[in-house]
């Protein structure tokens, strides 16, 4: 902004001998005509700088959106990992979950959740579902599950050791969120990368943008001195003809 | 217009992720076990009643060790587990008198008793068949689905998992490979 003052009195600096010297007849027609050509000359820049900012814009937020998408599909290919044919069964296991439960055979009944136990599993993948949790399936899997996490709570395991329980069987596919190290870090850090990146780029962009606008045109000096010499001529008092000059 | 190129390249490249992302089908499925390689974890399986009088009322895993085994997950209401049934009872009247010993686990199927017992008399198991009624035994196998079968080496390590209904040449080749 310090700089934003003396380059518009540059700019009127540069204005000034068509503005002030009023030239009459053809000549001062030429020289109105060249004024707007001139303002016209730094149209494209303009242009170009802003198209380039659209640009930058789309190709991060489409960043952003593929980070996402990327993310999401990873969560979603991690989900469904399973059993192929399980996908059919699960949608079964879950509308057999009401049976089940109700079901009187066997040592199973239903266990009431602590916060905590549903907390945990919270954290885990349901293994026949897409994008659910074990707290939040249906499948019977995963109410049995939610009932293994409640019993060994019960026995005094910690929260890490019954998440370490699942792991060491499922491996980190277990998890809901991939865990922050190794390839999936990735997940986590791309879209606070691309974040990053498009402020830098936003950054960069404005103070282009302020150079741009303090940039002092530079005038053709043939145009220049085509004006002064129609300027000459209409001092001189002559009455024009066609003042105007073809290059 | 170098540098238009290069967006382009950037958001062509771009956008074909995201396009491959969302048209490339169904996910693999095919997650690697984390038990594979390791020894079959111990179980005490409730077994039903028509095999009671040759195996006990439960069937332990650590009192077969030195047995290879194949030990099949499978649920009542789970469509491939019929498919693959046939399958595996032709493959134990085959192997069985090879020494190799299978195990029918019926999980995911809580309280479902009498389903179970109508999926073995219509295959005519005459494997033993038992009841994971909480489905603990398949969380500790780390069941995605069913069904799932374990091929267990003689010395009691899982060799081979196979996700989905078995197939003839992998049981043929699993199996040979676990009486080595």
């Amino acid at each position: 902004m310090t700089t934003a003052g003396p380059a518009r009195a540059r700019r009127a600096q540069l204005r000034q001998p068509a503005s002030l010297q009023q030239p009459a007849g053809g000549a001062a027609r030429a020289v109105r005509a060249e004024a707007p050509a001139a303002a016209r000359a730094d149209a494209p820049t303009h242009i170009r700088t802003d198209l380039r900012a659209l640009v930058l814009a789309v190709v991060f937020g489409a960043a952003l959106a593929v980070t996402a998408a990327g993310a999401s599909f990873a969560a979603a290919q991690s989900t469904t990992g399973g059993a192929s044919p399980a996908a059919a069964p699960s949608a079964a296991a879950a509308a057999d979950t009401s049976a089940a439960a109700s079901g009187t055979a066997g040592s199973g009944t239903a266990v009431e959740l602590s916060d905590r136990a549903y907390a945990i599993a919270s954290k885990l993948r349901c293994p026949v579902c897409t994008a659910e949790s074990v707290a939040d399936s249906n499948a019977q899997i995963s109410a049995e599950m939610r009932t293994l996490i409640q019993q060994q709570l019960d026995a005094g395991k910690s929260e890490a050791q019954i998440i370490h329980y699942f792991r060491q069987r499922y491996g980190d596919w277990i998890l809901l969120d991939p865990p922050k190290r190794g390839v999936h870090l990735l997940v986590w850090l791309l879209p606070v990368l691309a974040l990053l990146g498009g402020v830098v780029a936003l950054v960069l962009l404005v103070r282009r943008w302020r150079a741009a606008a303090d940039e002092v045109p530079q005038a053709d000096p043939e145009a220049l001195a085509r004006v002064r010499r129609a300027l000459a001529r209409g001092a001189a008092g002559s009455d024009g003809g066609d003042g105007e000059e073809h290059a | 217009m170098k540098r238009l190129i290069a967006v382009i390249a950037v958001v062509a490249v771009l956008g074909g992720l995201f396009l491959y992302g969302l048209f490339r089908g169904p996910p693999n499925r095919d997650v690697p076990s984390k038990l594979v390689g390791r020894p079959a974890p111990d179980f005490s399986l409730p077994l039903y009643q028509r095999y009671q009088k040759e195996y006990g009322t439960t069937f332990k895993l650590s009192e077969h060790k030195g047995t290879p085994m194949v030990i099949n997950f499978w649920a009542s209401w789970c469509n491939p587990c019929f498919e693959e049934a046939p399958l595996l009872q032709a493959a134990y009247t085959r192997f069985h008198d090879k020494g190799v010993l299978f195990l029918g686990v019926q999980t995911q199927d809580r309280g479902h008793y009498d389903a179970g017992r109508k999926f073995i008399s219509r295959f005519g198991y005459t494997f033993p068949v038992g009841m994971d009624n909480d489905s603990a035994i398949g969380v500790n196998y780390a069941l995605f689905g069913v069904p799932e079968t374990f091929f267990v080496d003689r010395q009691g390590t899982i060799v081979y998992k196979q996700v989905g209904p078995v197939t003839q040449s992998v049981m043929t080749k699993e199996i040979e490979a676990i009486l080595q």
